[in-house]
């Protein structure tokens, strides 16, 4: 066999297989088991978060009412919350009743601004007055009889 | 026997006077105390932590009688006062009074700020419609535009809770007068425009 005829062969041999290299099939890369993992911590943050964002949106509502004057039923998520946060029995105990704000949905009277302290520093010094009159008119009427 | 009329007349006067001038001066330190927390960011901080606790837990905060909850200014009339949780004889005496079970100042609803005829509200007759309110209640900064001015009777309830921000100013009337009054003076105020402080800030 002539050399010729040999390296044509190796050559027809061998580039199939740097065609191969070359050329791939996709294959699709294996799913993770970290990824499933992931995906049940990223559920949970956002279903916590949706219960949180429930929560809220129910207390809100029950101020609303209480704005309102309505009386709420308490609910769950205010349990949760008083339960998550130890701070808020302190806010509770302060917290307003809507009776106020009940007061003025029914209307109110506009507060009683009319201060007696003009009234009184009036008569006083018109009191004052007429004493230092009444004293000076004395103090005058003896030096008068002395003389 | 007149001078002892007369200086009974004097000691009562006198004793009367004093009364009337040491209320000035006690409402005038009180002012001050209440100017300096304010200045210092006390109440202002007390307020917006106030504010922020109660829109996440739902729950309304009161502050105590006395405290500073806002601050207004009526450029119109030279007004630049502090107000105070309340609207008794105390709070009245040292600046503007905050009606409890009202709104805030910037929140929804109806916020009734009184003041006395012969104090700070001297020269609420004077403000006129369209003239401009600024009010300052620590989460919220805003202006406001005077609506409406009006003169009812000391019993009629004109005073209601509003779905928007209202602002009330309530004095009575009429403003120069002495001894009891027959009627209140109302002006209402609607926002002009808003800005919401950080409550993260502040909290």
């Amino acid at each position: 066999m002539p050399i010729r005829r040999l390296i044509v062969l190796s050559l027809i041999v061998s580039m199939p297989a740097a065609a191969a290299a070359q050329f791939t099939t996709f294959i699709p890369p294996q799913t993770k088991v970290t990824d499933s993992a992931k995906a049940v911590v990223a559920a949970q943050k956002t279903a916590q978060a949706d219960t949180s964002i429930n929560t809220r949106l129910t207390n809100l509502k029950t101020w609303v009412d209480s704005a309102a004057g309505v009386a709420a039923p308490s609910t769950q998520a205010l349990d949760s919350l008083r339960t998550a946060n130890p701070d808020s029995a302190a806010l509770r105990s302060s917290a307003t009743n809507t009776s106020d704000t009940a007061a003025l949905r029914n209307g109110a009277r506009a507060p009683e601004t009319a201060s007696d302290l003009p009234l009184l520093a009036l008569i006083g010094a018109v009191t004052l007055g007429l004493g230092a009159l009444l004293l000076g008119a004395g103090g005058n009427r003896r030096m008068r009889t002395d003389a | 026997m007149r001078k002892r009329i007369g200086l009974l007349l004097y000691v009562v006067g006198g004793l009367l006077l004093s009364f009337a001038v040491g209320r000035y001066g006690v409402g005038v330190a009180r002012a001050d105390q209440a100017r300096e927390a304010w200045d210092a960011a006390e109440g202002k901080a007390a307020v917006a932590l106030a504010r922020s606790a109660a829109l996440h837990h739902g729950m309304r905060e009161t502050p105590v009688d006395g405290a500073p909850v806002a601050r207004i200014v009526i450029p119109r009339i030279d007004l630049d006062e502090i107000v105070l949780e309340g609207v008794d004889g105390d709070e009245l005496n040292a600046e503007p009074g905050h009606l409890s079970g009202s709104a805030y100042p910037g929140e929804p609803g109806n916020a009734v700020i009184s003041a006395h005829r012969d104090r700070h509200f001297n020269h609420l007759d004077a403000v006129e419609v369209g003239d401009t309110i600024v009010t300052e209640s620590g989460t919220h900064h805003d202006s406001w535009v005077v609506v409406s001015k009006r003169v009812v009777g000391k019993n009629d309830r004109a005073l209601f809770s509003t779905p928007d921000a209202t602002l009330t100013l309530t004095t009575c009337w009429p403003i120069r007068y002495l001894g009891p009054a027959p009627e209140r003076l109302i002006v209402t105020a609607k926002p002009l425009r808003r800005k919401q402080a950080r409550v993260a800030s502040a909290s």
